[in-house]
């Protein structure tokens, strides 16, 4: 072992200043040296296990949720079909056998002439037409 | 009330076993660096603290001797920072004489009294000077063990030293407390 107070690179022995050094050090060093002590162990505390039902319900909910307002709308869209485009008094489409309603049309007449033709529904099933020239 | 989890009981021993191999020159690195032995004691068990909590979250350390050292010193730089060293108490030579109610004796007086010199004198110095000092005499470490803690070679440990007393020496010549050849 190294003996550094008399090692000559030590430099001056001075008893009196390696006295005065080692005895404050040594009063400084804590005596008796204290033992570690083991921070208690860290115990999680485990939440009780939801039942699955429990854990999936919240989103069962939502996607019910989204379901019902899915066919809600598909089921008034079917109630109230759309108004469709081009539909009127012109469209000559419409089902006349499910409608009462009158229906005026423009119309040529064989000769070349513009006339207004006008159909109507009678109680009795029976469709009465109705002609008019028109000047405009 | 359910029975707590044991420790594995090796790497509780291997722990025991490191402190008590390296507590010591973890808390003379930290002393040196503030002079405080409550405070190097509270530092150097942080730092155990520290290296347990690594361990006991998997963490590999190859080296715990070299990792306790370097989180000391950076815990010791820390405590400058903190509110604890900011608002501080009072300096341990101020508390000198309310150590008992009781009357001292004469002769622990006077080396109370030496001791408070030698502490503003050590202040002075370097820390790295505070440090050899420290593992030289407060651990009595030899040159190779004061280099294995330091990195450095025994003869840097000769020069360090050897220059960290003269300097001691010659606050201490001014101030009277020791004639040096």
């Amino acid at each position: 072992m190294n003996d550094l107070r008399t090692s000559p690179a030590f430099g001056p022995s001075s008893d009196e200043l390696d006295g005065m050094l080692r005895s404050f050090f040594r009063a400084e060093v804590p005596d008796p040296w204290p033992t570690m002590k083991f921070p208690e162990p860290v115990v999680k505390l485990h939440k009780p296990r939801r039942s699955a039902w429990l854990r999936i319900g919240p989103r069962l909910a939502i996607a019910a949720s989204v379901a019902f307002l899915l066919l809600g709308y598909l089921a008034l869209g079917s109630i109230f079909p759309r108004h469709q485009p081009g539909e009127g008094l012109n469209s000559g489409d419409r089902d006349i056998a499910k409608d009462n309603r009158p229906v005026l049309r423009r119309v040529r007449t064989p000769s070349g002439n513009n006339a207004l033709e006008l159909e109507q529904r009678n109680p009795d099933n029976s469709i009465k037409m109705q002609y008019w020239f028109d000047d405009r | 009330m359910k029975p707590r989890p044991q420790l594995p009981g090796p790497q509780h021993a291997d722990f025991e076993a490191l402190y008590e191999r390296h507590s010591r020159e973890v808390w003379a690195l930290v002393y040196a660096r503030w002079l405080n032995a409550d405070v190097a004691l509270d530092i150097m068990q942080e730092a155990f603290l520290r290296l347990w909590k690594q361990w006991q979250d998997g963490g590999e350390i190859l080296n715990p001797r070299a990792w306790l050292l370097c989180v000391a010193r950076n815990l010791a730089e820390d405590f400058a920072k903190s509110a604890f060293r900011r608002n501080g108490t009072q300096p341990p030579q101020s508390m000198n004489g309310v150590r008992g109610h009781d009357p001292l004796p004469l002769e622990q007086l006077e080396q109370q009294e030496t001791f408070g010199q030698l502490r503003a004198e050590l202040e002075k110095l370097a820390p790295p000077d505070r440090e050899i000092l420290t593992l030289r005499y407060g651990l009595d470490y030899n040159a190779s063990e004061i280099a294995d803690i330091l990195e450095i070679n025994p003869t840097a440990v000769h020069m360090r030293l050897s220059r960290a007393r003269q300097r001691l020496a010659e606050r201490l010549t001014a101030q009277g407390m020791v004639n040096l050849p």
